[in-house]
């Protein structure tokens, strides 16, 4: 075979290895295509670990809120719950300063010496009163919890001082009198949160003291 | 565009007859079916997936020729005819990118051995070939049936009588006149 001959012979197999060649190319785009579709995952990693952040986060912002039940304002029916937008004029002389609180908001402790009231009249002597200032206890502030009651003294602990309407000694305990409601004080060396007394023959009897 | 292929038919001496009876897409079917292992072999082996399949697709064409050549016998599987393809091809390109330093000295000739299954010509021998496809396109564009009888003879491999049978002439002679007819036409073309 001559030289042209092979030339022509290689011009065909060029030719044909050409076409033969883009359509195996046009083939392989079309598996990586299929398999790109399969295989492509919804999200990057980076999109999961943004969403994982998002997740801690509220999962945080959740934990925190959960706190809140812990402070007055957000306890139970039985903690104390003052009101912070109309404070009530004491019924009796009794009651303790108050100070504004520089942040409404952020848990103070106050703290007072029960004495005995001075007043006269029947049934005074089971009458205390809260005697001084509050004094902020720093010390306390990290918990939330509403009250201590130790060696005559009574700590507080709330956003704002709750308007304490009266004292009262009854069958050798102390009842505080916030918002119409009474509120068993035990001696107690630890913070604890206050619980409205229950038994309507003691309130009864709570009631009848505070008026006399 | 949807392509339909028979997969009833995807065993290998089907698909080995099925090229030999001009029946191109039937290579869709052995690419499809042996590509993973080939790639994965090369990826396995220091190839990135783009050139695995540059290779694959070359060694897909070997095999193509090899089955139309009619003395060829296919002795093997085509997966496990590929695979050895495969590994030439990233041999040779290791070898010849200067990726692979061996010692030992049968490896060496082994590797000294391996060939291009597809060798580059020269640039003079190239640049007539580029001349005669050139020649061949138009020679397509105007009509009749030369480039046909040229594909026929010389990529094909047929004989003057299968041609003559294909064209309708009367005898292999005839095929045989109307070829060199052709060939000159052609040699005219590239010179001009």
């Amino acid at each position: 075979m001559e030289d042209f001959e092979k030339d022509i012979e290689a011009a065909f197999r060029q030719a044909k290895r050409q076409e033969l060649k883009a359509m195996l190319q046009q083939t392989e785009h079309e598996i990586v295509e299929k398999k790109e579709t399969i295989i492509k995952p919804m999200f990057r990693w980076w999109q999961y670990a943004a969403a994982a952040c998002v997740v801690l986060g509220i999962g945080f912002a959740v934990y925190r809120l959960n706190l809140a039940p812990l402070n007055p304002y957000h306890a139970s029916e039985q903690a104390v719950v003052p009101k912070l937008d109309e404070p009530k004029t004491p019924k009796k002389d009794n009651s303790p300063q108050t100070k504004p609180t520089e942040n409404p908001i952020a848990p103070q402790s106050f703290t007072f010496d029960i004495k005995e009231s001075q007043s006269l009249g029947f049934g005074n002597d089971q009458k205390k009163k809260l005697q001084g200032d509050f004094i902020k206890d720093k010390s306390l502030d990290k918990g939330i919890i509403s009250y201590k009651l130790s060696e005559g003294k009574l700590t507080l602990q709330a956003n704002q001082l709750p308007k304490i309407q009266s004292v009262i000694s009854y069958n050798d305990t102390l009842y505080l009198k916030i918002n119409n409601r009474f509120y068993k004080l035990i001696e107690n060396k630890y913070l604890k949160r206050l619980k409205s007394e229950s038994d309507p023959v003691v309130i009864q009897e709570l009631k009848k003291i505070d008026f006399e | 565009m949807t392509k339909v292929l028979n997969l009833s038919a995807t065993d290998d001496s089907s698909i080995v007859n099925r090229l030999r009876g001009g029946e191109d897409q039937a290579l869709n079917i052995v690419y499809r079916k042996c590509r993973d292992y080939c790639i994965n072999f090369m990826i396995n082996n220091g190839a990135d997936t783009e050139k695995a399949a540059d290779l694959f697709q070359d060694a897909v064409i070997v095999f193509y020729e090899k089955v139309r050549n009619k003395d060829f016998e296919l002795k093997s599987s085509i997966q496990t005819y590929l695979n050895s393809i495969c590994r030439n091809q990233w041999l040779t390109h290791l070898r010849d990118n200067k990726e692979v330093f061996v010692k030992d000295p049968e490896t060496f000739e082994y590797l000294n051995n391996l060939t291009d299954w597809f060798d580059e010509y020269e640039d003079e021998r190239q640049s007539r070939i580029n001349k005669i496809t050139a020649a061949l396109q138009q020679m397509e564009a105007a009509g009749g049936n030369c480039k046909e009888l040229l594909l026929l003879f010389f990529y094909e491999k047929k004989n003057m009588e299968e041609i003559a049978a294909h064209f309708g002439y009367t005898n292999a002679d005839n095929a045989k006149a109307q070829k060199y007819k052709c060939q000159e036409r052609l040699k005219k073309m590239v010179n001009a």
